[in-house]
């Protein structure tokens, strides 16, 4: 079966606004590579998750997907119709339907003067799906399916009087209420209190197997992305270094990358916390202006050779379905 | 002696919505060398705690009760040029957002330099020579120290804070969740140097987060906080190994772990708000096994082992 999405060869990058004096001498514009080349495919029904550290272009690429952003160059196939640069009217008309969106922090994309049921209902007035009294009913279905009980209560709150999970549950009901095939969570549950965020996953997987959703997860906590996804795609500076199921690249980790940032996550146990073993890697990721030559993750890599320096190691399958981008893996 | 006594302290909050009990009767000690984690999640109190012991509380607060104990004098009574001398010197504080706190019109040399200038009357040369081996020692290279804080990473920055926190070898560290804005590669470079201070200088450390993965990787105690209170104290062996309060338990259940899919517990509820909150015990509307005192009464800290306390009525017999 064709995946859901396809991404082929995706890239954008993002001019650095230019001094005045640069300008006068006409200097060349730079550019920040935020997403450089990434190639994968959503199968239909799985969680997809896009993972790695501030900077890797895990959001970039999220909000390409949705076409937020317009890429740069590369391909965006969505059910088999190419959409990387359909105009926005064109979208509205069935794209933004099918694709939706919940953002990091729910203090932040809920509109603190619309109520509940208004901010879930607008994009049933946007689309012309419903209006008056189905309208309220598909509204109150979806605060009960989010956990919002009971939803004529809910209805005519405004988000300050409700805490960050019930928010984020807000934000979960005004992305489903159009019945997406496919739900982009940025970060979820990143902004809320740790006894949270386990009901926001548990309710988001819940969601999927009811409503039959496809989620792409971005996410900086691999434990999270272990927990709730099928697939996990790791980036660093705009490229995927290691690409496979959780299980294969989560607890058999290839790229000396995923391999750092594995033994780096801190573990809620002491024992086990204090006498693993760590691939240690010195440094912080550099500056996305000017990456480094070859695999861009040289100049921090333990095995890092001449060769690293100056070819981009491709993305190959090393069994099936484990895909990986470094040269020492022949 | 301990080095650090915190004694049944009471901090308020005035606030347009009425007053919050923001940390409410809290009592705990430090022994030298000690790292000690206080947990919890927004609202829980934990980093009014720390600013408390400091004297560093924003002007809408109060302490209405308690003493901290350092060296045999109550911290609290002290006047505020006497505590401009044990600030920084004696007990420093690390904050989570470097950006804020390093002034960006200050070279990152300067802010270490300045306060060896001030607590040693050290010349300016000597200064600038000191600032930059404690920034070598944390691991940024002595040219870095003209750089502007604007100049460097999130992670660099970070570096710098604890540099400036270390520069005058106090004997306590306050880090007021240090790593939660930074990447896990770079917080556990951070943890690192944490503990390597804990070990080198025999600093005692109150860290301060909501992440129990940290504390599980660094501390020697645990304590629990929620709602301005404690709930639980004990040893890292028996927090994360031999949990008795059910928030506690509930917590540890609900993190997710590499390796499991099984399926996370699920603490019902948010955290109260504060400035109307359940009475008798403040987490009964979230617990599994809340019964009729718990809605009533405040259960008291009791020693179930040695060093381990738990606030809860199931270990209270009645």
């Amino acid at each position: 079966m064709r995946p859901l999405v396809e991404v082929e060869d995706l890239k954008k990058y993002f001019p650095v606004e230019r001094s005045f004096i640069e300008r006068i001498l006409s200097r060349k514009r730079r550019y920040v590579k935020a997403v450089d080349g990434i190639t994968f495919a959503i199968r239909r029904g799985e969680v997809f998750a896009l993972a790695g550290e501030s900077g890797c272009g895990k959001t970039t690429t999220a909000y390409l997907i949705v076409r937020l952003l317009e890429p740069t160059s590369g391909r965006i196939v969505f059910n088999g119709r190419d959409i990387t640069h359909e105009p926005e009217r064109s979208l509205r008309r069935w794209y933004r339907r099918r694709v939706q969106i919940i953002f990091q922090d729910p203090y932040a994309s809920l509109n603190p003067r619309m109520k509940v049921g208004e901010a879930i209902a607008h994009p049933l007035e946007i689309h012309g799906i419903a209006e008056g009294k189905e309208k309220k009913e598909m509204v109150l279905d979806m605060l009960r399916k989010v956990g919002l009980t009971p939803p004529e209560l809910f209805y005519n709150k405004y988000p300050h009087e409700l805490s960050g999970g019930q928010r984020q549950r807000v934000a979960i009901a005004r992305a489903l209420i159009l019945r997406p095939e496919l739900v982009v969570a940025d970060e979820p549950t990143s902004a809320l209190d740790v006894s949270i965020r386990s009901q926001i996953l548990k309710l988001l997987l819940e969601l999927k197997k009811e409503l039959n959703l496809t989620y792409l997860y971005i996410t900086h906590d691999l434990a999270t992305a272990y927990y709730i996804a099928d697939r996990i795609a790791v980036m660093y500076l705009g490229k995927i270094v290691e690409l496979g199921s959780v299980e294969d690249v989560l607890e058999n980790p290839l790229h000396p990358y995923t391999k750092a940032l594995l033994s780096a996550i801190p573990i809620p146990d002491p024992r086990m916390s204090r006498t693993r073993r760590r691939v240690k890697i010195p440094g912080e990721p550099p500056n996305p202006i000017n990456p480094p030559t070859g695999c861009r993750f040289h100049p921090r890599c333990p095995w890092a050779t001449k060769l690293c320096a100056v070819e981009e190691p491709e993305l190959r399958e090393v069994s099936p379905g484990h895909y990986v981008a470094c040269h020492m893996l022949k | 002696m301990s080095l650090l006594r915190v004694n049944n302290l009471r901090v308020v909050f005035e606030t347009p919505y009425g007053q919050v009990k923001a940390v409410d009767g809290v009592s705990f000690e430090i022994e030298r060398g000690e790292v000690v984690g206080l947990v919890g999640e927004s609202g829980s109190g934990k980093s009014t705690l720390g600013l408390s012991i400091m004297k560093l509380l924003p002007p809408n607060a109060r302490i209405l009760s308690g003493q901290v104990i350092y060296n045999g004098v109550d911290l609290l009574r002290l006047k505020e040029d006497e505590l401009r001398k044990i600030r920084g010197k004696e007990i420093s504080m690390i904050f989570q957002d470097p950006m804020t706190t390093l002034n960006p019109t200050m070279r990152v040399g300067e802010h270490i330099a300045e306060a060896l200038m001030y607590h040693y009357n050290m010349d300016k040369e000597e200064a600038w020579r000191i600032a930059k081996e404690v920034l070598e020692s944390v691991g940024i290279p002595a040219e870095r120290a003209m750089d502007y804080p604007h100049q460097m990473s999130g992670g660099m920055r970070q570096r710098v804070m604890i540099a400036t926190a270390i520069a005058l070898k106090p004997k306590l560290i306050i880090a007021d969740e240090p790593t939660s804005a930074l990447d896990v590669i770079v917080q556990d470079h951070i943890l690192e140097l944490l503990k390597d201070l804990r070990d080198r200088n025999k600093a005692s450390i109150i860290l301060i987060t909501h992440d129990l993965s940290v504390t599980a990787d660094i501390a020697d105690r645990v304590l629990i906080m929620y709602a301005g209170r404690i709930l639980e104290v004990g040893t890292v062996e028996h927090i994360y190994y031999h949990p008795h309060h059910p928030y506690t338990q509930g917590l540890l259940k609900s993190i997710p772990k590499l390796g499991s899919k099984s399926e996370l517990y699920i603490i019902p509820g948010s955290p109260p708000d504060m400035t109307n909150p359940p009475s008798g015990c403040r987490f009964h509307p979230r617990c599994p096994y809340a019964r009729g005192i718990c809605m009533k009464e405040a259960p008291p800290l009791v020693k179930v082992e040695k060093g381990h306390l738990v606030a809860c009525w199931l270990y209270i017999e009645r």
